[in-house]
Formats: structure tokens, sequence, C-alpha cells
């Protein structure tokens, strides 16, 4: 085999597996999007709905559009904004794997140091992530298709989706050469595509800032709108600037030492010993980069929430014919500020689930990695290490979901809706009830597979997502609904918690829990 | 002085492959026992059951009466891997007091004293360490803690030639403390310098424990002769001889009486004997093993 050639074969063996599950993904949900829209009436049903998709608040949400004639419409609508945001963290997680995580752990080394080189390597490697861009696109393609949509219109939203791909490999590619080692790569990616489709919520959630479109690629494809406007030439930006960037990137490259990165804290640093003391305090030494990462992502995202409750309230106020709509769609808890900030905790729990196994799964990374060898020889407890993590992750996810929770009443403040704090401090109080199951799951996982245990957890919390939100449309059967935590999660404040589930819930929890300490104390360290 | 620790049976099966077999070994307090072996032969996973960090098949694990991973065991217990991994965001210095103070104990003079003959430039960043250097913070923190017990896996990887005689210098101070180690590594000169033991496995076996003075009995004293001395095969002892070009070389193993007594007969122009190096021994171990 020639050697660019090995390479490709390589970076493919690196990535093949995320890009199949995240393909599957793609495929899963434009799927259950095109089959809810015809058991929504088709077209006409659509018509009904036309009050709801040009209330701000829902646009802020979906993007804004004017009809939705096919189930292309509807699915790009409904959920082609939150599969690009997926699509584009999954490419800018790629790009950081194989480039900056090469890098971190030697690999890269190797094939700088071979005949192939190191911009033939880096060029290589971006190719691929290009081709693993048009594969997520070519399923998007093929499934609208095979739903029985036009075929110019899937080809041009595949072609799109392909776009934001290659724009999170964009973003993730000039990550890894400005930060290392790949964490800080990662979250500066992924925190940056966050901020992207902020943007694109706060150009959709007023009509005077749809300029804001522009700034980002979501707004590129929003104003691509395959299935609805048609504009071919936002293709320029959503195709061309990636591909630039991959190419400064590429630049970037050639002027920087291997391993090293062109942003860098200081090597040496006065010694800071009060949180090395104990296992206890280390743990939260170790997670503090992270914790203030998510502060800051919780604390925006609250914010701009906050914030477009006063646009839904006061369209609610002027047209009784809207609320009844509404509820009509299944949309009715939305109809009230207090509703809508009940509605935005469910979706806060996503984020807080993610959060929550980021946070946890730090103990399984240390201990494949080697990490655990030096404390547990030095006279720590598997126990005490397990337990101080989980302590820490308990204490910092409440006390960032409270710090949420202020951020949304205080954008609902500034919005001019009056709301007391109490609602969205029991919204998100609400949306901490799946910890104890959360917790125990990760921790059980964590035992069993340390090295996998993130990726299970995050295929998880998105099929129960899925599961929850797509069922009752898709009138999936109640005990597969039943068995999504998230289908637990009552409208708190609208609606009195579930107790029976959250009891349910964290006895699953508790007895996961304690299964995977069992197992913990008790397995090999670094197998 | 008293057995530091002690591998009873001990067995170590990866499903199916079976890594360590039934494997004996004691280590005094105030001795230092080599290991060695192979790749692969078994001397990682054999040191990680004694820390606790793997699980026994079978077999027992002792350190200072304890089992091995109890809380007794491992505040009596440092350790140091050839494959440091450590955490990049800390310091060294930092790094030492976290390990220290997770022992609970950590000598702080000695700590500075290891930290200058070490030479570490204590408040860099790990990220920024070369292997070399995050080797010495790990080898800084486990001989400041004073554990009773040193368990060392290739501990001089990435060291430089100075660096290493420090270690050693480490080393034979531990020992004159009362401390026991065992000290798995390839580099046999030093193991051959340090050790008044070696134990030598082989796929997953104990082959050999004993003194290096044994040992070298077991592989027996080259003696290189030069002078018309006639056919040696049939001398008591001789287990060997290859020609020389006005000489014979005879290795002999046990007693040199009888080739002596031979030798008187003849003609010799010169002698000369040489004992084997461990590197030798090693080998001849290896040999033995891998021929048919």
């Amino acid at each position: 085999m020639r050697a660019p050639a090995s390479v490709h074969t390589l970076v493919w063996r690196q990535i093949r597996v995320p890009t199949v599950v995240m393909t599957a993904l793609v495929v899963l949900v434009l799927r259950v999007g095109i089959s809810s829209f015809s058991l929504s009436g088709g077209e006409r049903g659509m018509i009904a709905l036309r009050p709801v998709i040009e209330n701000p608040a829902v646009s802020a949400l979906y993007g804004r559009v004017t009809s939705l004639t096919s189930a292309g419409a509807f699915v790009e609508w409904k959920m082609g904004m939150f599969i690009a945001l997926a699509i584009a963290m999954w490419a800018a997680l790629m790009a950081t794997r194989v480039t900056r995580g090469s890098e971190d752990d030697g690999t890269w080394d190797l094939l700088v140091v071979s005949r192939v080189g190191r911009q033939p390597a880096l060029a290589r490697a971006m190719f691929v992530l290009l081709e693993a861009g048009l594969v997520v696109g070519a399923a998007t393609f093929f499934t609208l298709l095979s739903g029985g949509q036009r075929a110019p219109d899937s080809v041009l939203y595949g072609l799109a989706m392909t776009g934001i791909a290659w724009s999170g490999v964009a973003l993730g590619l000039l990550g890894s050469q400005f930060f290392a080692p790949r964490r800080s790569a990662s979250q500066v990616a992924l925190c940056s595509i966050g901020l992207l489709f902020i943007v694109r919520v706060l150009a959709d959630g007023s009509s005077g800032n749809v300029w804001l479109r522009w700034l980002t690629p979501f707004g590129w494809l929003e104003n691509v709108g395959a299935f609805h406007h048609l504009v071919t030439v936002w293709f320029v930006p959503l195709l061309v600037l990636p591909a630039g960037t991959a190419i400064a990137a590429w630049r970037f490259q050639r002027s920087r030492d291997v391993g090293a990165a062109w942003w860098t804290r200081a090597d040496r640093s006065r010694p800071r010993e009060s949180l090395l003391r104990t296992p206890w305090r280390f743990a939260w030494r170790e997670r503090w980069g992270m914790l203030g990462a998510w502060t800051l992502g919780l604390g925006v995202l609250g914010l701009v929430v906050g914030y477009l409750t006063n646009a839904l309230v006061q369209l609610c106020r002027t047209d009784p014919g809207y609320v009844r709509l509404l509820k009509r769609w299944g949309f009715g808890s939305m109809v009230t500020g207090r509703g809508f900030i009940a509605e935005a905790c469910v979706l806060f729990a996503v984020a807080i689930s993610f959060m929550v196994a980021a946070l946890l799964v730090s103990i399984g990374t240390d201990s494949f990695q080697g990490r655990l060898d030096l404390p547990l020889s030095y006279g720590t407890s598997r126990t005490k290490w397990l337990a101080s993590g989980v302590v820490t992750t308990v204490v910092a996810t409440v006390a960032i979901s409270m710090f949420c929770a202020l951020a949304t009443w205080v954008g609902v403040v500034v919005s001019g809706t009056t709301m007391g704090l109490r609602a969205p401090l029991e919204g998100m109080a609400n949306a901490l009830t799946m910890a104890p199951w959360l917790i125990g799951v990760s921790v059980l996982l964590i035992a069993l597979t340390p090295r996998f245990s993130f990726l299970v957890i995050a295929m998880l919390l998105t099929v129960f997502y899925l599961d929850a939100v797509l069922g009752p449309v898709m009138r999936w059967p109640e005990w597969l609904l039943d068995g999504s935590p998230f289908y637990h999660l009552h409208l708190v404040p609208i609606a009195p918690s579930n107790w029976g589930a959250t009891l349910s819930l964290s006895l699953i929890g508790v007895v996961a829990g304690v299964l995977g300490l069992r197992v913990f104390t008790r397995r090999d360290v670094g197998h | 002085m008293g057995t530091a620790l002690e591998a009873k049976k001990l067995t170590k099966d990866f499903g199916g492959a079976l890594a360590v077999d039934a494997l004996d070994l004691g280590v005094d307090a105030g001795e230092v026992v080599g290991f060695l072996g192979p790749n692969g032969a078994g001397k990682s996973t054999t040191l990680r059951m004694l820390l606790g960090l793997l699980r026994p098949t079978s077999g027992e694990a002792v350190i200072l009466g304890h089992p091995a991973g109890s809380s007794y065991a491992r505040e009596r217990t440092a350790y140091v891997s050839g494959d440091v991994s450590l955490w990049p965001q800390l310091t060294g210095r930092e790094t030492i007091s976290f390990l220290g103070s997770l022992h609970g104990s950590l000598d702080a003079a000695y700590r500075d004293q290891l930290i200058e003959m070490f030479e570490l430039d204590a408040n860099k960043r790990i990220r920024a360490y070369s292997k070399g250097n995050r080797q010495k913070v790990a080898l800084v923190a486990a001989f400041a803690t004073r554990a009773e017990v040193l368990l060392l896996d290739e501990p001089t990887s990435g060291l430089d030639p100075l660096m290493e005689r420090v270690f050693r210098d480490c080393i034979v101070e531990a020992q004159q403390r009362g401390q026991a180690v065992l000290l798995s590594s390839h580099m046999i000169s030093e193991v051959e310098h340090l050790c008044g033991r070696v134990a030598m496995i082989r796929a997953g076996k104990l082959v050999s424990v004993a003194d290096v003075e044994e040992l070298r009995a077991h592989v027996g004293t080259e003696f290189e002769i030069t002078g018309d001395v006639g056919d040696l095969r049939s001398v008591k002892g001789v287990t060997s001889i290859s020609p020389l070009p006005d000489g014979v070389r005879v290795q002999v193993v046990g007693s040199p009486d009888a080739l002596l007594q031979t030798l008187a007969k003849s003609h010799v122009t010169s002698l000369h004997t040489r004992e084997a190096s461990l590197e030798e021994i090693f080998l001849s171990f290896y040999d033995e093993s891998t021929s048919p």
C-alpha cells in the first residue's frame, strides 16, 4: 500500500465508529421526522401550524420558515437545526481526535518522520474528515429521497449538511492548531459551535436581528432553505469558508513545532497546593476548567432562553386563537411565561445530563490512561477516589443548575416579563431529579468500560431523549416511552414533580451505583 | 529482618492468557531484589498484583503482613513505573505534594534534597517535561515518602547516566534505612550493582531466585587458556570448549579443581579467568528457556 493511502486508511479507522453512529442517528431522526409529517396530516395539517412557526420564540428554537409544504420542509424546520448542531459537534470532535489527539499520544510523530511527511499527513487527515462529512451529507440525501422527497431539494439539503460537517471539521482543525491538549482544543471548538448556534437563535428570535444569520454556518444553512426558499448563493460561505479555514489550519501547522500549540499557558507556575491535600479536594482541581466552561455555557443559554420568554407571552396575550392552536399542537404549556420556562428546563435537563456524564467520566479516563496507578499505590482507596468524583459532580451539578436558573430568570426579567425567581429554580430542581439515575448508571458504565463510558452514556442519553420527544408523536407503545427517564420529567413549575418516577429512577440509580462501586473496587486497574 | 513483601503462588490469567503462574517470591526489609525477565514475561503484572492494581486469579500478595491493596499496605508502599502517567496541568512540585498527601507522609527536607539531586525544575507543568523529567517526578515522590516498601518497575527508563547514578545512591540509602525494594529492570548492570538477590521470570514462571554469586555458579567460570592443553572435553565440570587462535576457551561449572589438575600436566603459557556477568547469566537462563 502506498504511504498516503496508508494514512488514509489509518485516519478512517480512527473515526469510522463515531461516523457510523452519527450517520445512523441522522437517518433515524430524519425518518422519524418524515413519518411524523404524515401522521400529522401532511401538508394540510401543517397549515394550522402556521401561527406557531411564526412565533419568535419558536423561530428562535427551530429557525424561521413561512410554510411547511412537504415532509422535507417540516424536517428541515423541526429537526434540521438540532441535527446540524449534533453534526457540527461530532465533526469538530473527530477533527481534534485525528490531529491534536494524535499529536498528544505521539502517533503523529511517526507519520511526520515517515516518508509521508507532516503537511501531506495533515492534508490526508483533512481529506478523510471531509469524506466523513460527505458520508453524513449523502445519508441525509438518501434518507430524504427514500422518504419521497424531491431529488434536487434532497441533494441540496444533503450538501448543506455536508457544509455544516465541514464547518465543524474546520473549527476542530483550527482549535487543534491553537490549543493543546486535545481536551482544550475540543472544548474551544465545541464552545465556538455553541456560540455560533446561539447567534443563530438570537438572529431568529427577533426580526431586527436577522442579519446575525450571516455570521454563522447555522444561519447560512437556514438561508440556503433547500426545502423552502432555496438561495443557492449561501452555499458559497457554507462550503468555501470551511475549506478556507481548513487550509489556514494546514498552513498554521507548518509554522509551529510538532506537539506544540500556538497558544499555550506558561509552562511554569507557582505551586497552589490547597486543592491537592485530599482526593476530595483534588477532584475539584481536576475538573475546574470543565466546570468553568459548563457554568459559562449554561449561563449564556439560560440568559438567551429567558430573554425569549417575553416574545412568546406577548403573542399569547394578543391572540387567543393562537393559544388554542398551541394547545392543539401539544405546545399548550408554552402559552405562559412559566410554561415556557418549564419546557426550557426539560431542555436544560439534557444539557445538564451531558455535563454530569462529562464530569464523571474523568474517573474512567484516569483509569485507562494509567493516571490512577500512582494515587491508588500511594494510599488512597478506590472507593474514596470514586466517591470524591461523584460528590464533586453532585455538588457542582446542583450549583451550576441553580446558576443556570438564575441566568434564565435574569433573561426573563430583562426581556420585560414579570416572573419570580422561584419558577426557574423549581424547574431546574425538577430537571435535577434525573441526576441520581444518571449518576448511578454512569458509575456502573465507568466501572464496566472506562474507555468507552462517555460514548455509551452519550448514546443512551440521545436515544432516551429522542424516545421521549419523538415517541409520543410517532405513537410508540407506552412501555417504550416509559423506558426514557426524560419522558417522566413533568413540566415544573406549571405541574407538580413526578415523585413516583423520581423515586423509581433514583432506586435504579442507587442499585446501578452500588453495583458500579462493587465492580470498580474489584476490577483490574488499567485494563 | 522480617519479610516485607511476599507473593504466594501468585497467578494471573487474563482470560486464557496466563501472565503469571504460581509465583513465589519474598523480599525482606532492608533488601533490594532484582526482578529480571524478557519482555512479556510477567514482571509488570506481578508488581501490579503486589500493588493491588490487578486482582490475582489465585494466590496471595502480602505487604508487611497485610493483603496487597489494603489500606495498611497502600500507606506503606510507593511505586514508580517506567511509563509514568501524570496530570499534565499540575507542576512537578504539585504532583509530588499530591502523591505525598495521598500517602500520608512526606519528608519535606528529603524531597527538597531529592529535587536538587535529580536537578528537577519542579515548578514546570508536567506537560512541559520530557519523559526523563516525568520519571524524576515519580522517583522524587516515591523516595520522599520514605515508604517501607518500594516497588519499582523500570524506574530509570529515560534517565541519563548521571541521574542513574543518583538513583543508585537513593536505593542504597533506602536499603540502609531498612526499606524493602523490588526492582524490575532491563538494565542488568543496574541490578548487578544494587541487588543482593535476583529473581528471574520467564513466561510467567519464576525460574530462579538466588544471590548473584549463586547464579554465577550456575553459569560457571570462563577460562581462556593458551598453550598445548590437549583434549579437555572429558574433564569434570567442563561444559563447553571453543577454540582460540593459540588455545581454547573453556566454561566450567562448579569447582575448577579437576581442570587445574589436568592443566598442571600440560604446557600452559597463559591462563585468564573471568566470572560471568549478570547479563550472561540472564542470557543463559533465557537461552535455556528458548532452546527446544
